[in-house]
């Protein structure tokens, strides 16, 4: 068997009858009788033909009276009719999950959880846990103990071993070796392995039972006659393989949500909402070590309408007063028809930056107060006026959107960049309605309302056409012209009507 | 150095697709309505700080509107600029700013064939005079220099 190094520690928590536990708790006056959990919830099997449901999970007396996991609630009630048959309560398994979550993040924040009522942690940074494994276990018991749950733990140098020594515990089990294999792996069923039915059933006839006889079988025959999936159950039986845990990533909320009895309709007892929101939020980053990079706000009216806005920061923080600034600047300039409802904020996490200049490049001064600049901006100038412009995939003039100045997206592929030729253009926007006079099939004279201008050259026409596919379809004919101004024009016809696009300079 | 750059757009006239993208991405574009409104955009960002370079376009903004901006608001914005290091450049069709430190008379003698020329090649030719520099400097000021075209004459 490999050695595993002495510095790992891991322990696993087992809830045993898992679903049987949490029905429990929902029913907690049935807990003397004899009980077992049928594997299906009580909406779900309403319409089904008696009987049909399996027995999941029964507690000690009733096993005592012969009644096992696998059978149909008929059998069980043959064998006992003072079974008391419960249906499992997703709800409350889900809450005890939880509660198993949170005992285990209680110890260390490296643990996973393969299956329901089943955590393995990982407690080798856990300063002198090796000395007060014993403790340690009792303690996780009586936590679980406090919301009525029924744990056995097991210690061990790597995670296969502690599972199955929880699975082997009465309480506490601590899994010192090689040596003591024969003692645990001799206790278990094959059944804790959660072997294929294909190979449960061909382990069956073999007549293997525990573990102990899987893993005294030669690896090679069992590969050969089981394949992949006996081979991983014969590794599990014996110890496994020391494998890295499959982490628990709990995902965490960051937004709020404040229904309001009377409408709001002033900013002040807004605002007092908001820093509470804020306050709330902001403690949750900090537990993770995180940022607010964005805020997103969703104001519901009375009048059922709503607004939503994403309000980005321009380095990522979680000062509440710098935050309540942003949202203070933006509610400023908002006006409403009605008051407001309801109030909903979220926080965008992400991770401090740890960024270091390079030496000739200059960030922003103050990000923080650039962030604030930018709503103010934003309100002065309203959406889609400000920000960096971002071009659209086509030739049609002035084809752009507006992106927030500190949106971070991909950069572009640079279809539109290259050699620049001439000199920029200014748009009109929009394109200003003229009077244009033809002589010899080009331009010779453009009247606008207030005079008439003498093009002295022009060049063209240069055609441009898209979207011919659909609807949007669009064809210009398009001059650039020297009038008599001095001044230099793009003039365009589209569709019959000549347009001045605008002046180059 | 690759600096943001905010360019206060008087009349919206850019056209965001004579620069580079990578000009682009370094970009705050206010497009403003009236020259009005540009004056106010300056002001938020020369007080910000943030941005290094501001740029006020306001060659085609009517003339009735740029005429409208009282001294005593370009006075504000050089000292905002001063204050907080800002390079605040701006763009009239006739001399404008009565405060301005450097007043630069650019000259643009371009035909049509210019449009078919390589940009590089014709910034490497414009040409300027400094008609002013400092405060109340006495200096020959020329009050056009530039042809109006129809956007700026309404």
């Amino acid at each position: 068997m490999k050695t595993k190094p002495s510095s790992s520690i891991h322990a696993a928590i087992w809830l045993p009858r898992f679903a049987l536990q949490a029905a429990l708790r929902v029913r907690p006056q049935s807990a003397g009788a004899v009980l077992a959990v049928l594997d299906g919830e009580a909406e779900l099997t309403a319409g089904k033909e008696g009987g049909s449901d399996r027995i999941m999970h029964a507690n000690l007396i009733a096993e005592c009276r012969g009644i096992v996991p696998g059978m149909t609630s008929s059998q069980a009630m043959a064998r006992c009719m003072k079974l008391t048959l419960l249906h499992r309560v997703a709800e409350e398994e889900e809450r005890v999950q939880q509660k198993l979550l949170q005992c285990a993040d209680h110890w260390t924040p490296n643990y996973e959880s393969t299956e329901p009522g089943l955590c393995v942690l990982d407690l080798s940074a856990v300063r002198g846990i090796r000395q007060r494994r014993l403790s340690c276990g009792e303690d996780i018991r009586t936590e679980l103990a406090t919301h009525q749950l029924e744990a056995r733990v097991g210690f061990a140098d790597d995670p296969d071993h502690a599972c199955l020594a929880a699975h082997a515990a009465e309480s506490v089990l601590i899994h010192d070796g090689p040596e003591s294999d024969s003692t645990l792996l001799g206790k278990l069923p094959i059944d804790v392995l959660h072997p294929t039915p294909v190979v449960m059933e061909v382990l069956r006839l073999w007549g293997v039972q525990t573990l102990a006889q899987l893993a005294a079988l030669p690896r090679e025959g069992v590969a050969a006659r089981l394949g992949a999936d006996g081979l991983h159950a014969w590794q599990l039986a014996r110890g496994g393989t020391g494998r890295l845990l499959q982490r628990v990533r709990p995902v965490a909320l960051f937004h709020e949500t404040a229904e309001l009895e009377h409408g709001v309709e002033s900013l002040e007892p807004l605002l007092f909402l908001l820093r509470r929101m804020l306050e709330t939020l902001c403690r949750r980053l900090a537990e993770r070590w995180l940022v607010a990079a964005a805020e997103h706000l969703l104001l519901t009216f009375e009048d059922g309408s709503q607004h939503e806005r994403l309000l980005r920061v321009a380095e990522p923080t979680r000062d509440e007063d710098l935050l309540l600034r942003v949202l203070l600047t933006h509610l400023d300039g908002l006006r409403t028809a009605t008051a407001v409802k309801s109030v909903t904020l979220e926080l965008t996490p992400a991770r401090q930056c740890m960024r270091q200049n390079l030496l000739f490049e200059r960030s922003l001064r103050d990000p923080q107060r650039f962030a604030e600049t930018l709503a103010q901006l934003e309100a002065l100038f309203g959406i889609g006026r400000m920000g960096k412009p971002r071009l659209l995939p086509t030739r049609r003039p002035d084809a752009f959107l507006m992106a927030g100045f500190l949106e971070q997206t991909p950069p572009a592929p640079a279809r539109h960049d290259g050699p620049f030729h001439g000199l920029p253009l200014c748009c009109f926007r929009p394109p200003r309605d003229v009077g244009v006079s033809l002589h010899q099939h080009r331009p010779a004279f453009i009247t606008t309302q207030k005079t008439t201008l003498t093009i002295t050259a022009a060049n063209g026409p240069c055609f441009l056409s898209g979207n011919w596919w659909d609807r949007q379809a669009w064809s210009r004919e398009v001059w650039e012209v020297a009038a008599s101004d001095g001044a230099l024009y793009q003039l365009a016809r589209e569709g019959g009507r000549w347009v001045l696009d605008g002046v180059f300079g | 150095m690759k600096q943001p750059v905010a360019l206060v757009d008087g009349a919206d006239v850019f056209n965001p697709r004579d620069v580079s993208t990578e000009t682009r991405e370094r970009l705050l574009w206010l497009r403003c309505r009236d020259a009005g409104q540009a004056v106010k955009g300056a002001d938020i960002l020369l007080r910000d700080g943030n941005m290094p370079r501001v740029l006020m376009d306001l060659i085609l903004c009517p003339d009735l509107g740029v005429r409208r901006i009282p001294a005593q608001v370009w006075h504000r914005l050089r000292m905002l600029a001063e204050k907080s290091g800002v390079v605040c450049c701006v763009l009239t069709a006739f001399q404008t700013v009565p405060c301005a430190r450097s007043r630069l008379l650019l000259k643009l003698p371009h035909g049509l064939e210019a449009l078919d020329r390589p940009r590089a090649e014709l910034t490497a030719q414009l040409r300027g005079d400094v008609v002013g520099r400092g405060i109340g400097e006495k200096t020959g000021l020329r009050t056009s220099g530039m042809p109006l075209p129809l956007a700026a004459a309404s």
